[in-house]
């Protein structure tokens, strides 16, 4: 009878043992996958974030040739009213062609001030002493920075005055990009139609603007000097 | 050679006992070099994966600092590309440009006799009028019409009108 009871406790022991040992394997094995599963899900994350950046410098480092003719760009389009460089510009172009403009007016058109490119009507008569002058300065219109589209044109010929015209454009503007995208977005470079226009732009008539000269003032003796 | 056993009879197993208990003396062993071995492997791999984690965030950061050195570059390209999508589409949408470029072509080619009138375009006309005093100007220019018809989309003689005043007067419509 003791003798069966010591078996049985030594079976007891040994199976423990197993059951222990099996619980114990399968908890650590389970703790250990976890962890590793834990850091590779971290670092899966910051390699693709780390991928990102890279990507963005790349695109920026590229870029920076095209940034600096980002102000050839912001006139293209002007975040404000673009009246008074239109006028400008307007009036070089015609005064290059032989071309005198009359009855200009700039009027806005949007209706809401929410909508992606605000647009204004340009309005003006046109004046050149032939029909080579005058479709010159039309065509110039095209190649002026800030933009314009050509609404319509009326151009005849009258015999006292040479060819008059009544052209209406559109002029725009709109709002700089409020935010920059976060670090964790992709950042595109110039697509070649981009880099199409651009090249274009630079092509275009820009405001020439003369730095107002300087005017020389005359020294005057100083009145309070004890030598006067 | 016999089998010694020098325990009194009462204090040995039976066979099966002694067997079961050796199996399961073999299989503790067993499982405990599992365990070692998860232990161990896994604590390597976790080990290396923590410093190739360290590794990644501090180029991370590194690439971040660099990133910010180059944030006017940025502000840059997004207004850049802002303007230039908005100038694609204003570009694009040129209509009346291309119907003039295509009347003053016909001008500009046309005899020194013939003289321009009127030219009305817009969104949807797009009209040409010019006139000449004899036949052979008119046939002239409509021979250099025909022979450059692959610039127009569409041009067709709208009217033709004759007065002994003013010869020939001739409405072109221009697409």
């Amino acid at each position: 009878m003791e003798n069966l009871k010591r078996n049985y406790k030594s079976i007891l022991i040994s199976v423990t043992t197993i059951v222990f040992l099996v619980v114990l394997t399968f908890i650590n094995a389970n703790f250990v996958i976890g962890k590793i599963n834990a850091v590779s899900s971290e670092t899966s994350t910051i390699e693709a974030r780390l991928e990102t950046l890279q990507s963005r410098i790349a695109v920026l480092e590229a870029a920076v040739g095209s940034v600096e003719l980002v102000n050839i760009a912001a006139l293209a389009i002007p975040e404000k009213n673009p009246s008074v460089l239109l006028t400008g510009q307007l009036k070089s172009l015609a005064l290059e062609h032989s071309v005198s403009i009359e009855n200009l007016s700039i009027t806005s058109t949007s209706i809401s001030d929410d909508e992606p490119m605000l647009t204004y009507e340009v309005n003006f008569s046109a004046i050149g002493g032939d029909y080579e002058s005058l479709s010159n300065f039309i065509d110039g219109l095209s190649t002026i920075l800030p933009l314009v589209n050509l609404g319509s044109a009326n151009i005849r010929s009258v015999t006292a005055s040479g060819v008059e015209s009544e052209i209406r454009l559109t002029a725009y503007s709109a709002v700089y990009p409020e935010s920059l995208p976060t670090s964790d977005q992709p950042l595109s470079g110039l697509s070649p139609q981009e880099q199409e226009i651009l090249t274009s732009l630079e092509t275009f008539r820009q405001i020439v603007s003369t730095p107002p000269e300087s005017t020389e003032v005359p020294t005057r003796p100083n009145p309070f000097s004890p030598g006067i | 050679m016999a089998e010694l056993n020098l325990l009194p009879k009462e204090r040995t197993g039976s066979k099966d006992v002694v067997g079961f208990l050796s199996l399961t003396k073999k299989v503790s062993i067993a499982l405990l070099i599992i365990l070692v071995l998860v232990v161990g492997v896994g604590g390597a791999i976790y080990f290396l994966s923590v410093r190739d984690q360290s590794r990644l965030q501090l180029e991370y950061e590194n690439l971040e600092n660099q990133a910010q050195s180059l944030e006017a570059t940025e502000a840059g390209l997004v207004l850049l590309k802002d303007r230039l999508q908005k100038s694609q589409t204003v570009i694009s949408s040129r209509a009346a440009e291309e119907s003039f470029s295509k009347q003053k072509a016909i001008v500009e080619f046309a005899p020194d006799e013939v003289t321009f009138k009127e030219s009305i375009i817009d969104s949807a006309n797009s009209t040409l009028e010019i006139e000449t005093q004899n036949s052979n100007s008119l046939v002239s220019l409509m021979s250099e019409i025909f022979a450059n018809s692959n610039n127009f989309s569409e041009i067709a003689i709208s009217e033709l009108t004759f007065s002994a005043a003013v010869g020939y007067a001739i409405l072109l419509t221009v697409f």
